[in-house]
Formats: structure tokens, C-alpha cells, sequence
């Protein structure tokens, strides 16, 4: 094989996604989250190491925060790296091209992973570094190139064992199976991450006994990569330098295995011999009786058979709604304010995880709402009516059980869903005119229907609307709403979300479909 | 289908940019009611960015087009009720059964439930897709995807059909009951532009045959018209010497 040529294809092709015809692409999303999320792990690591200054904690305590971090972006990159390879091993176009072409399979796995490094460096830049760096400006010690060993470790680790794993897995399950469910496992690990950053993040701060806190910190798992390379920075001596040995085995170990696996099996699989087969289904050909019949029944359909999209939106809206409680020792609320706080929230996941999808969801298909007489308009009108519905019936039980498990009355539940409507109605005004203006209709991951930048406006959106409608509810007091204000609000809601709902019909009808 | 006297399709002056580069410059041609008009050109000519244009999915930079008499730009919810596009790539929801699809299909147009379920039946049992019409699309074949496509176009019986390479991944069979299809249309009234890199079909399937070159149309009429007198000469010699190549 011709190294050197393959690495400038590769170099070429790669520097083309985020920079082209002297303007930058979609690609320079994914550099400038990257750098942003590193900017705002380092912040919170900067406070975190102070805090832990302040309290007087012990060495251990640095070490376990680092090592922490360390598998957060593990156990990300391990799952990510699967996920990636299932993706760049067999779903790429040039699979069977490489397979046919005179190369040993070690060197086709050499150009996978160059082909999946722009992929997969993300949490070793966003998370891995920054922690590395911060825990070294303030403890000191530890020489470069055990920084770049212990992030090398972190990175090759989990790529090669997500490639010796994915490799046999491809041959059993079809690439498009294995991918949906490699993905939820993704989205669980992230949300997992969350929301113990959120229930652990604020108590620390807030508690007096910050020492006791953090000897509540669970000890690391002892044969991970994340932990031996935490402890190859973190530990002074003989065992920081068993734990950079580990590190660097593990390293060679995994490259080893991959290397391995693809000799013996890459060459024997064969793309497309796992194709889905199709779920049969109750059909029927006749139509609804109305449009918007039509378009329920056939969201419904979409939304219930695409399983990986529909745990992943139960999962976020489970999560968000009981963000509220995670702030409650700090901010104590009362019962009333708590539950429309939880209902805000909730609607910022309409928006995020409903909303932001609608559009995408249809991938290529969307087309028919230039190409049929219904016109774009009409279209998002549908889809606005679609997840509205969807979204009243989420909000209204949300209202009923938040009411429930607090002991209040269905007067304040109802209060609190009047308030959550106008919210909800905003949140998913913006939630579709950025899925119309940043979806992308080849999406294979479903928590990806939105590009990294795409995923990035809408979080901030989402949050600062969320702000703004948690300041309303805290401004109106503790007490349930009045009528007079509740009308207000909702005219106000109704109103931004037609002024959006307009703006994303009109990008709807502009948008044109050139082919291929 | 078409009223006497209308034409299912009239282009005019067509111009299509993308920056810098004019797909389509100033074309012109019209389908008449009974036709079916082959659309040929290299890779690059133009031919999808036409059919895009006269289907609604791209807005022409300059020209006109009407469809069975009205005007895509001043009336597009009537035009576009006229016409069937097959493209390129199917647009089709993967989680849906082709059933399912065409019922969807049929509520888009506005088309009478029951008579639009006897079509769906029809159209799935003519295209040999019934007995896969309960399963969904993901796992369907590129040919029965195309046959999908193809149904959906169909499905409200529209006065003009636009086909872009709709032979791609059809078998034999397939390929026949397609023109089949084609020619049946036409004798209905409806009129066919279809583009085909396939000049052998071409040459048997079209009553005319537009060849285009950089985007601009550069010969058109009969097989007979094209030979110009000479019979020993095929459809492939003409486009040679006048479509083969984009300069």
C-alpha cells in the first residue's frame, strides 16, 4: 500500500470538511463546540480543584476527580469509537472498494482509523485535556509526555477495542440494527454522565462539609485505562510509572487485538449480507379522512416504530423534567413554583428533543412538501399540529403525576399546565425553525438529526427561553397564577410561536431539492 | 387526463444557475398530450436540474413552465396536482409499509379514499409489490423502492409524468411492465418526459427524443427527424455527434 498516498487522500478529504473554496464548512461546527465544551470543562474543573484547595482535601481527592473525568470521556469515546466504526467500517461507500483492493486488512483498518480520527478525538480535546491540564496547573509534577501518553491511551484504547468488537458484531446484526443500538447506549452514558454532574455538582458547592462529600466519591474501577492513566498523572513514583506502563500496554494490547481480529475476519465481511429485512406491518391503503389525520397517523407510525428516537426522547424527558429537583437544596422552592419550574424544563425537551426533530425525521422525504400541492406552509402546519398534540398530552401528565408525587391539589396542576402551555409553544417554535434551517437529513444517529452547531444553538435557545419563562414563574410568586396573567402568557407564547412557525414555513418552501 | 388541445407540458426559455455555473440556459420544449418524450444528454447536461425545475423542486432563475395549462410559478397547488415525478432517489419514509405510503400519498392529493385504495391495490398488484405492501420500505430492494416511487407517482393519475432514470434498479420484468406503464399513460392522454442514459429504450419507448448539451437543448423531434434521411443511422450515432460529450 501506498502510505503516503492514502494519507493525502485522507488529509485531503478530511481538511475539505471544515475548509473549502476559501470559506469554512459544516465541519468547523464540530472545532468550535469542541473548543467551547473544553473552555467550560476547564472553568468547571478550575472551580472544582479550588473548592477542593479551600476544603483542604487530600491528594486522593484530586486524583479521583481526574480519574473521573478521565472515564466520563472513556466511556464516551467507547462508546462514540463503536459507534463510529460500525459507521466508517460498514456503512462507508468505499467499504467494498477497500475490500476488493490489494491491501492486507491491517492496513484497511490503518486507513479506517485515519478515515475516524477527526470523529473520534472529541472527548479526549473536550473533556480528557482539559482535565489533564487543570490538574496539572494545580498540582504540578507530571512531564508532558505522560500527558500525551495517558491521552494517547484514552484515545487508541477505546477505538481499537470498539473496532475488535464491532467487526464480529457486523457480522451477525444488520449495520443499521447495530448502529440504533450502539447509539442509545450512547445517549444513556451521556445522560448518566449529566445527571450526576447535576445532582453531585451543586451539593458539593453548597455543602459546608465539602470533605465529607467528596469522601463520598466512589473509588475508580481499578482496571480501566481511564483509571491508570489518571493515575499515571496523578501518582508520584514507582506507581505512577506502573500506571504509565499499564497505559502504554493497554495502548499496544488493544491495537494488538484490532489488529488481530481485522486479519482474521475484516476480509470476510461482506457489506449488505446483514441488510434490514423490514418489519411487516397492519397497514392499510386507505387514507384518512383529513390531511391532518393523515399526517397523525403517519407520525405516529414514524415516531413509534423508530425505537432508538422514541427511549431516547422518554430518557430526555424524564431527565429534564426533574432538573427542577436537583437545585431544590440549594433553592428551596415552594410546591407550586417547583411544579411549573419542572414543566418549564419539560418544555425546553419538547422543543430540544420534539421540536428540533420534527422536520429532520422526514430526511430526504420532507421534498414532498414542495413536491405535492400541499405546499410548505400547510406542511409545517401539520407538523406544528402533530407535535403540538404530542407535546400537550406530555406537558398535561407531567402536570398531573409532578402534582401528585408533591401532594397538590388538580387546581394548582392545571394552573401550572396553563402556565406550561405558552412555554411549550415558544419551545417548539424554535424547536422546529431550527430543525428546518439545521437538520440534516442524512443523519444516522438519532441524537444527531441536528449538526453540531445545529445541536448548540438549539441548547442555548432552549436554556435561555427556559431562563426567561423560570423568571417569569419566580416574578408571579409562590402562589398559583391568575387568570388575567395566564391569558396574557398565553397570547404572548401563541403570538412568538406563530411569528416562528411563519419564518419556518417560508424556509421550508424556499428550501429546493437539487438531486443526488 | 388532458383536456383537448392542452399540453401536459410547455417549457419556456428555461434558465437554471447554481453561482456561478448555468445548469440550464434558455431551454425550451412541450410534451404533448399522447406523448412520451425521451430526454437525453452526457452526465452533467442538465436533464435532472429540468425535471426538478418543471416539478416544483427547484425555482427556475428565468422561463416558464406550465403544466396541463397551469403555470407552476402563479399557480403551483394546481400545476403540481398534475404532475408525478419518479426521481432519482426515491423520496419514501423508510418506517412506512408501501401501503401505508400510498395511502399517505393519497391524502396529499386530496384523492377520494376509496377510489384511491382501489389505485394503491391496483398499482401494488400491477408493480408485483403486494405481497410486500405490509412490510416496511427499509428492508425493501432498490427495484421495489423504484416500483414504490413509481406507484406514488401514478397514484392520482396525473396528466404529466416525469421519469429521471426511472429504469435504475429495475429487472427486466420490471423494466418492461415500466414501459408498459409509460405507453399506457400516453394512450390515455397523459403525457411522459422521460431522461434515460438507456438509448436502445429510448429509441423504442419515445415518440420524440430532446438531446441536450450544456444545458441547452440541441436537437429534438422523431427518431426519423434526427437520422435526418438516414436510415442506417442509430439513436447512439445522433447523440454521438450531437449530446455525446459536455465540451
Amino acid at each position: 500500500m501506498n502510505l503516503a498516498g492514502v494519507s493525502r487522500a485522507r488529509w485531503i478529504d478530511a481538511r475539505r470538511a471544515f475548509w473549502r473554496a476559501g470559506r469554512p464548512r459544516r465541519g468547523i461546527a464540530g472545532i468550535v463546540l469542541a473548543v467551547m465544551t473544553a473552555a467550560a470543562a476547564s472553568l468547571t474543573l478550575i472551580a472544582l480543584f479550588d473548592g477542593l484547595e479551600r476544603a483542604g482535601a487530600p491528594a486522593e481527592s484530586y486524583a479521583r476527580v481526574l480519574g473521573w473525568a478521565f472515564t466520563f470521556a472513556f466511556v464516551l469515546l467507547a462508546l462514540g469509537d463503536l459507534l463510529t466504526v460500525v459507521s466508517a467500517a460498514a456503512a462507508a461507500p468505499d467499504l467494498e472498494r477497500l475490500l476488493a483492493a490489494p491491501i492486507r486488512p491491517r492496513e484497511l483498518l490503518l486507513i479506517k482509523f485515519m478515515e475516524t480520527l477527526p470523529r473520534t478525538i472529541g472527548p479526549v480535546v473536550a473533556i480528557a485535556l482539559p482535565a489533564a491540564l487543570c490538574f496539572v496547573a494545580e498540582n504540578g509534577g507530571a512531564h508532558a509526555s505522560v500527558i500525551v501518553v495517558a491521552l494517547v491511551t484514552l484515545w487508541t484504547a477505546p477505538l481499537a477495542l470498539g473496532t475488535a468488537l464491532a467487526i464480529p458484531l457486523l457480522r451477525m446484526a444488520p449495520v443499521a440494527r447495530l448502529r440504533e443500538s450502539i447509539a442509545l447506549l450512547a445517549t444513556l452514558a451521556f445522560l448518566g454522565g449529566w445527571l450526576a454532574n447535576t445532582f453531585w455538582m451543586p451539593r458539593l458547592f453548597a455543602s459546608t462539609d465539602v470533605a465529607a462529600r467528596l469522601r463520598a466519591i466512589p473509588p475508580l474501577p481499578p482496571w480501566s485505562p481511564a483509571t491508570w492513566a489518571a493515575d499515571a498523572l496523578a501518582r508520584p513514583g514507582e506507581r505512577g510509572l506502573e500506571a504509565l506502563a499499564a497505559c502504554i500496554a493497554a495502548s499496544v494490547g488493544a491495537l494488538v487485538l484490532a489488529s488481530g481480529v481485522a486479519e482474521r475476519m475484516l476480509a470476510r465481511l461482506q457489506p449488505g449480507t446483514t441488510a434490514v429485512i423490514g418489519t411487516t406491518v397492519r397497514g392499510t391503503a386507505r387514507r384518512a379522512a383529513t390531511l391532518t389525520g393523515a399526517f397523525l397517523r403517519r407520525d405516529m407510525a414514524l415516531f413509534s416504530r423508530d425505537w432508538t428516537v422514541l427511549l431516547d426522547l422518554v430518557a430526555r424527558l424524564l431527565l429534564w423534567t426533574l432538573l427542577p429537583l436537583a437545585v431544590l437544596p440549594l433553592t428551596p422552592l415552594p410546591p407550586a413554583e417547583l411544579v411549573r419550574s419542572m414543566l418549564v424544563t419539560l418544555t425546553l425537551s419538547l422543543g430540544n428533543d420534539i421540536g428540533t426533530r420534527a422536520l429532520p425525521l422526514e430526511r430526504r422525504s420532507l421534498a414532498w412538501a414542495r413536491l405535492s400541492p400541499i405546499g410548505g406552509a400547510r406542511w409545517v402546519l401539520e407538523r406544528a399540529l402533530g407535535v403540538a398534540g404530542l407535546s400537550v398530552v406530555i406537558l398535561l401528565a407531567g402536570a398531573l403525576i409532578a402534582s401528585a408525587a408533591l401532594g397538590l391539589p388538580l387546581s394548582v396542576a392545571m394552573n401550572a399546565f396553563a402556565f406550561g402551555l405558552p412555554a411549550a409553544a415558544t419551545a417548539l417554535g424554535f424547536g422546529l425553525l431550527i430543525g428546518a434551517l439545521l437538520g440534516d437529513p442524512d443523519w444516522r444517529d438519532p441524537r444527531a438529526m441536528l449538526g453540531p452547531g445545529g445541536r448548540a444553538l438549539s441548547a442555548f435557545v432552549m436554556l435561555s427561553q427556559g431562563a426567561a419563562w423560570v423568571g417569569v414563574s419566580h416574578a408571579l410568586g409562590p402562589r398559583p397564577i391568575g387568570p388575567g396573567w395566564l391569558v396574557t402568557l398565553s397570547l404572548g407564547g401563541v403570538f412568538v410561536a406563530w411569528v416562528l412557525l411563519v419564518i419556518t414555513a417560508r424556509t421550508v418552501e424556499r428550501r429546493e431539492y437539487a438531486g443526488r | 387526463m388532458t383536456a383537448p388541445g392542452e399540453r401536459p407540458l410547455v417549457i419556456d426559455a428555461l434558465t437554471r444557475r447554481f453561482g456561478a455555473v448555468t445548469a440550464v440556459s434558455a431551454l425550451s420544449l412541450e410534451v404533448r398530450a399522447g406523448e412520451i418524450v425521451g430526454f437525453l444528454g452526457a452526465n452533467g447536461a442538465g436533464k435532472t436540474t429540468t425535471l426538478r425545475c418543471a416539478s416544483g423542486l427547484l425555482a427556475p432563475d428565468d422561463g416558464s413552465i406550465q403544466v396541463a395549462g397551469a403555470d407552476l410559478e402563479r399557480e403551483p397547488r394546481v400545476a403540481k396536482a398534475r404532475l408525478g415525478l419518479v426521481p432519482d432517489r426515491p423520496f419514501l419514509y423508510d418506517r412506512l409499509s408501501a401501503r401505508e405510503f400510498l395511502a399517505f400519498i393519497a391524502a396529499l392529493y386530496d384523492l377520494p379514499a376509496d377510489a384511491a385504495a382501489r389505485r394503491a391495490e391496483e398499482l401494488l398488484a400491477r408493480l408485483g409489490l403486494k405481497e410486500h405492501a405490509d412490510r416496511t420500505i427499509e428492508g425493501y430492494s432498490l427495484g421495489m423502492r423504484q416500483k414504490t416511487a413509481i406507484a406514488a407517482a401514478l397514484l392520482h393519475s396525473p396528466p404529466l409524468l416525469l421519469l429521471d432514470e426511472p429504469l435504475n434498479g429495475l429487472d427486466p420484468p420490471a423494466a418492461r411492465l415500466l414501459k408498459d406503464l409509460l405507453r399506457e399513460h400516453a394512450r390515455a392522454g397523459g403525457g411522459v418526459l422521460v431522461s434515460t442514459h438507456l438509448l436502445d429504450v429510448a429509441e423504442r419507448l419515445c415518440d420524440r427524443v430532446v438531446i441536450l448539451r450544456a444545458g441547452r437543448v440541441v436537437a429534438g423531434g422523431t427518431l426519423e427527424d434526427l437520422r435526418g434521411g438516414h436510415q442506417e443511422r442509430s439513436l447512439e450515432d445522433v447523440f454521438m455527434e450531437l449530446g455525446g460529450a459536455e465540451p
